[in-house]
């Protein structure tokens, strides 16, 4: 009996050493939209201009990780069973369906104005937003096309969308010079932030527009803060030492960051005010002898952190109560949560607590991962080659930006974990890395005034 | 007999799974756990292989941080944590930073790299790294580590900038800490080997400053580095 158990395992065991890829059991129906051409009646604009605008809400409502912009031949069959689509015709919802279409966006330019119909089917109802005032200045015009198509969002899904939210990543030029750049989240209407001729890396955003980043303009590499009102840097703290990957928690009362001011790398807490800057002095949270610790990120409360230390070999993540003052390192109790792959790093916990995103290698590349708190469970969300780092969430807590390398360059990317097809939304020369984004959920009231620079 | 099997399996399985690493995963972590044993019985020799006394739990465990100092508030540290290790025991910041206003030291563009200077070129080699690791091996290694302290003590003013670089192959944001953690070794050690801590200072450029391009496990380790930048402090009088 032995043996036949023996040769049993032997033949059956080699079928469960294999490497499960688990994708995502999220892929939600995605809705089907059309989205029709803007109607324009003695408009200001040239039909090119209003097709460029066209193009940025059709990207908005493709990605958006709800919705699917149906194919221009259902577009032929549905045009064909409404037989009337004009902005102010009525709607059949019974030819709709027969159509089996979901929504139906309607757009309308007249002079400057444009005026948009959000027809929901399902609902048998129109909502119709107007006053939207067009400048022909491309980069105000594309903002509002962003902050539309978050209304539309809130329209049908009772919460806004994040196409109107903004993105920061550092573009290296040269193994001495890396900036700061902001962008909307389809990478247009760039802009650089910082000028300081250095090197800058892992800027994120704080609250009431403050940036913290490192720089390197005196060296060694610290903390700085700099508001977006008087754009000038002060240092976080004073710690001696390499000062490492700041996160702010999401209240903006606080800083976590790596820092060897002990002879090792181990995370630190800061009290923080986005105008005022550090409250008290920083406090060590985690430290293990010998070990590389880094990334710190708080869980949305604050209350824990998510980090990267090699203490058990391979970088691993692990997630920690934030200890109190006065804790001992005996009384740290991090828990592991990447089981799966060697070589984790960069957790960016989403908004609404329920996940992790962060790098791991698989199959030789590094690839991004969720990993789900509830269910305790990893899975690979990207594949591919290209190395694929510093995952960041949108507010949404649905889509994710990161760096993935491209051959020569480094580029930046989105995705979310409905559609899972990464989007390149950087081009061109100098490698973009370490984004973050902006985590607001308001959506400038239509209509706008002017959104500046 | 079946129920016996299908248990026995099951129980077969939730092993092999839970288990389930590459055999490289297991021979690399077999590799460490061996030399870290190693290191740590070396450790209780002495230098050099040489044994002597341990006359107290601070000379053994290394220097321990305080439970509070000027600059920041510190986990405590517990003396009945497993605190063997086979690092140097890690070493205070100096009391100046250079470049920082109202430091008597200038900012590091200032310090020169020693391989331009005729007499420090062959003494400031660099120091390499295994994948992931910050610690110092191989007899090459140590052996440039202790004539740089031989030479720093006996040129007190003399400062040096110890940078900690990264292969290609890491993660990025872990790589600067990785960095700064191997420059804190080779400064640790020189520490422990009687140079000032005023004179040593670190930066951690992580992988964004290789010293070659290329793919390569020669190219990698080369990478893999603590190098150095000097500045040799204006004598008066």
């Amino acid at each position: 009996m032995n043996k036949l158990l023996f040769l049993f395992l032997i033949l059956y065991t080699p079928l469960f050493t294999e490497e499960l890829v688990v994708t995502l059991r999220t892929e939600a129906d995605l809705l089907p939209t059309y989205l029709g051409k803007i109607e324009s009646k003695k408009s200001d604009f040239s039909g090119e201009y209003l097709h460029a605008l066209s193009q940025v809400l059709e990207y908005d409502l493709a990605n958006n990780g709800a919705l699917t912009l149906i194919s221009d031949n259902d577009k032929r069959a549905f045009r064909a069973v409404i037989n009337q689509e004009s902005y102010d015709s009525d709607v059949s919802f019974h030819r709709c369906k027969e159509a089996k279409m979901i929504y139906w966006i309607k757009l309308k330019n007249e002079g400057k104005a444009l005026s948009c119909k959000i027809i929901s089917v399902p609902e048998q109802n129109s909502t119709t937003i107007v006053g939207l005032m067009l400048s022909g200045d491309i980069a105000k015009d594309r903002r509002m096309i962003h902050t539309l198509h978050d209304r539309i969002h809130e329209v049908l899904f009772q919460k806004p969308g994040i196409a109107s939210t903004r993105i920061l990543y550092t573009l290296r030029s040269s193994p001495t010079h890396s900036e700061i750049y902001e962008a909307d989240w389809d990478g247009y209407n760039i802009k650089q932030l910082t000028h300081e001729k250095n090197y800058i890396v892992t800027p994120v955003f704080a609250p009431q527009g403050t940036l913290v980043y490192v720089s390197y303009k005196i060296g060694q590499p610290k903390i700085y803060y700099a508001t977006l009102h008087d754009g000038k840097s002060k240092r976080l703290t004073p710690l001696k030492g390499n000062q490492m990957t700041p996160q702010v928690s999401l209240d903006g009362s606080r800083v976590a960051f790596a820092c060897d001011t002990t002879g090792t790398s181990d995370i630190f807490i800061q009290d923080f005010h986005p105008v005022t800057g550090s409250l008290s002095k920083p406090r060590q949270i985690f430290a293990s002898k010998g070990a590389t610790s880094a990334s710190p990120v708080f869980s949305p409360d604050a209350s824990r952190i998510a980090f990267v230390s090699n203490k058990d070999g391979s970088p691993k993540i692990y997630v920690m109560d934030v200890p109190k003052e006065g804790a001992s390192i005996k009384q740290l109790k991090p828990q592991l949560i990447s089981k799966k792959m060697r070589e984790n790093s960069a957790p960016s916990w989403s908004p609404d607590g329920k996940k992790i995103a962060y790098s791991a290698k698989a199959q030789g590349n590094r690839q991004i991962w969720v990993y789900d708190i509830e269910t305790q469970s990893e899975t690979q969300l990207t594949n591919g080659t290209g190395d694929k780092e510093n995952p960041v969430w949108a507010s949404n807590s649905l889509h994710l930006l990161f760096n993935a390398t491209t051959g020569k360059e480094t580029e930046l990317f989105v995705i979310n974990i409905h559609q899972k097809k990464a989007v390149q939304i950087t081009h061109g020369s100098g490698e973009k890395r370490f984004p973050y984004w902006e985590k607001s959920d308001k959506i400038m009231p239509l209509p706008l005034a002017s959104s500046g620079q | 007999m079946r129920t016996y099997i299908l248990a026995t399996t099951c129980l077969a399985m939730s092993l092999t799974m839970s288990c389930r690493r590459s055999s490289d995963e297991v021979w690399r972590d077999t590799k460490s756990a061996g030399r870290h044993v190693k290191r740590g019985v070396g450790t209780l020799g002495g230098k050099h292989g040489e044994s002597r006394a341990v006359v107290s739990d601070e000379e053994f465990y290394g220097a321990k941080p305080q439970a509070k100092n000027e600059e920041f508030i510190a986990l405590s540290d517990d003396a009945d944590a497993p605190t063997l290790t086979v690092t140097q025991a890690p070493v205070p910041q100096p009391k100046e930073t250079p470049g920082e206003l109202g430091s008597t030291i200038p900012g590091i563009d200032a310090f020169k790299d020693p391989s331009e200077i005729p007499e420090l070129a062959s003494l400031f080699q660099h120091i390499h790294f295994e994948y992931n690791s910050s610690l110092v091996k191989s007899d090459e290694n140590l052996a440039t580590m202790q004539k740089i302290a031989t030479y720093m003590k006996s040129h007190p003013t003399l400062y040096i900038f110890v940078e900690g670089h990264c292969d290609k192959r890491g993660p990025a944001a872990f790589n600067y800490a990785l960095g700064a953690n191997r420059s804190n070794t080779v400064r640790s050690f020189l520490i422990n080997e009687g140079v000032s801590p005023d004179q040593l200072f670190t930066v951690s450029y992580g992988k964004d400053r290789p010293l070659v391009e290329g793919d390569s496990e020669e190219f990698y380790q080369l990478n893999r580095r603590a190098q150095f930048r000097v500045y040799e402090k204006p004598q008066h009088g």
